[in-house]
């Protein structure tokens, strides 16, 4: 504390009295001088005014992981699959099956009627749909693996939207061979790739339809792959029934069966494990021909009724479309775990 | 010291004075409900796209009031920011940039292009709502970042307003202008003449 000097007194004369800086008035005035300025900074400080009303930057978007949610890819399969059910269930134009079905599904639904026999193309849902794979991130094309039961049939579908002004069609549906179950996928939020050409697998979906479908050519020498088996019920059936054919035409017929993948109807999910989940669609060309010894060949009652005629002297050539699920590993050999075949085409000179 | 004093006084009045009327201004058109409304000018038959820069910038809920002209309902979707910006491509669109606080409007920019594809029918959407009259739409922040893209058809949008709320922003526009007003009285007091030694004397 330090006192306030004073001017000597005179008698007779009153000094005029000197404000103090100590007085309350002072001490006010500086108050109130610190406080405006404290207000002052206060309200000028940098940012301030955006923070008073809550303003923050906006939150950025999570692109990686699946684009959309499980109750989202339900909803769109479910749709898909009831418009679809609904089209192949009945004479839908090919404009109607196109707004829906692409890829492999298209295919085998614009399969003329008379080649259907009485198994009806309809996919017959009826449990609803189990999402079991989104793909993962923004871009397109983007792809849906869902899941449906029917008896004791677990049916596998694969949807897919081309671009984002396009809808999600049924690209494929399959069976998957008894006893078989789809491998461990990635949480559905993280979302699934497909898989490209750096595949990382013990070959490439493409190379793994192709050396199968040669396993299945009759005749063939190859009979064994390095990638792929084909020791599953469908390549049994396929290897049986080629065998028993060429038995029953014995020396008046010749049986000639190749199988080749179908190009762009190839699509492979990576599982959890690194391993691939891939569908694919082969065409199988099964040709008999009379040999010398016999001039005409005659037809089984189902084959003349779709030929039209009884024999053939020069040729039966029948196409029919393969529908394959396959499990692709890193290493060991790749597996079929669904198939389905389907007459497409018939010519019988 | 006296001619700085007044100096700091007639300093304090001005300063004082702008928090004083922008806290006045705002307080008066906030309201008691605090509700901060924008225009959005020009809107007509070009799609108009609202982005996370401007709907979500804060934790509050935003209302998107839209009146479609007689007759030309407008269909509003919602999705994430990514979905929104492929849907649109490369059409014709007016975005949202923004809001200029004392002109009341949202500022927008314009992008040249075609046609926009029909929206309604794609998955791409968490929401899509079809509005044929006056209508409000609530964007809350719980689902943030989303965009909105609101296509108008045939004679296109009559008016759009955009329009935050927050009690506590009436309170602090009133709070500001006590502010100012503090800084002016302190400043007047400064800046008003010192009392004559002869009033003190006496």
């Amino acid at each position: 504390m330090t006192s306030t000097p004073t001017s000597p007194a005179v008698p007779g004369v009153q000094p005029p009295a000197r404000q103090p800086s100590s007085t309350p008035r002072a001490s006010t005035r500086r108050a109130a001088l610190g406080l405006a300025l404290g207000a002052t900074l206060l309200t000028t400080a940098c940012g301030l005014p955006d923070r008073v009303v809550g303003l923050h930057a906006a939150p950025t978007e999570t692109v990686s992981g699946a684009p959309f949610g499980e109750a989202t890819a339900q909803e769109i399969t479910s749709a898909t699959l009831t418009e679809a059910d609904r089209l192949l269930a009945g004479e839908a134009t090919d404009k109607q099956l196109k707004a829906v079905l692409t890829g492999p599904a298209l295919r085998l639904a614009q399969v003329a009627p008379r080649f259907r026999g009485d198994d009806p193309v309809a996919l017959e849902t009826v449990s609803a749909p189990t999402i079991l794979a989104i793909s993962a991130g923004r871009d397109w094309p983007r792809t849906i693996l869902a899941t449906t039961q029917r008896d004791s049939i677990q049916r596998v579908h694969v949807l897919t939207s081309a671009s984002p002004t396009a809808q999600f069609k049924l690209w494929l549906t399959a069976d998957l061979l008894p006893g078989a179950s789809v491998p461990a996928l990635p949480p559905l939020g993280d979302g699934t790739t497909l898989v490209g050409k750096d595949h990382g697998l013990v070959a490439a979906p493409a190379q793994v339809f192709t050396l199968y479908g040669q396993l299945l050519n009759a005749p063939t020498k190859k009979t064994a792959s390095a990638v792929v088996s084909a020791r599953d019920a469908f390549a049994n059936a396929i290897k049986a029934s080629s065998a028993q054919q060429t038995k029953a035409l014995g020396k008046l017929g010749t049986l000639t069966r190749a199988n080749a993948p179908i190009a762009d109807s190839i699509l492979a999910f990576r599982l959890a494990d690194g391993s691939a989940l891939a569908f694919g669609q082969l065409t199988r060309t099964d040709t008999i021909k009379p040999t010398s010894k016999a001039k005409r060949l005659d037809l089984p009652k189902d084959l003349a009724t779709l030929a039209k005629r009884k024999s053939v002297t020069e040729a039966l050539r029948l196409t029919t479309i393969e529908t394959l699920i396959a499990v692709i590993p890193v290493e060991k050999k790749a597996t079929v775990i669904g198939a389905a075949e389907q007459l497409a085409g018939l010519s019988a000179k | 010291m006296a001619l700085l004093k007044r100096l700091a006084g007639a300093l304090l009045v001005l300063i004082g004075l702008v928090p004083l009327a922008f806290g006045t201004y705002a307080a008066a058109r906030l309201g008691t409900s605090g509700a901060a409304t924008f225009v959005v000018e020009g809107v007509g038959t070009t799609p108009v796209l609202l982005t996370p820069e401007v709907l979500n910038r804060t934790d509050l809920p935003v209302e998107i009031a839209l009146t479609p002209k007689s007759g030309a309902p407008a269909l509003v979707v919602i999705g994430t920011p990514s979905d929104t910006r492929a849907a649109l491509g490369t059409s014709r669109h007016t975005r949202v940039t923004g809001v200029d606080v004392r002109a009341g409007t949202a500022t927008t920019t314009d992008t040249a292009g075609g046609v926009i594809e029909p929206l309604g029918e794609l998955t791409l959407w968490r929401e899509t709502e079809q509005v044929s009259g006056p209508a409000t739409i609530t964007i809350t922040q719980a689902t943030a970042p989303e965009s909105v893209l609101i296509a108008p058809s045939g004679a296109g949008l009559e008016s759009m307003t955009l329009t935050w709320a927050n009690a506590t922003w009436f309170y602090q526009a009133l709070v500001l202008a006590a502010s100012g007003a503090l800084l002016m009285t302190v400043g007047w007091l400064l800046l008003r003449p010192a009392p004559k030694a002869k009033e003190l004397a006496r």
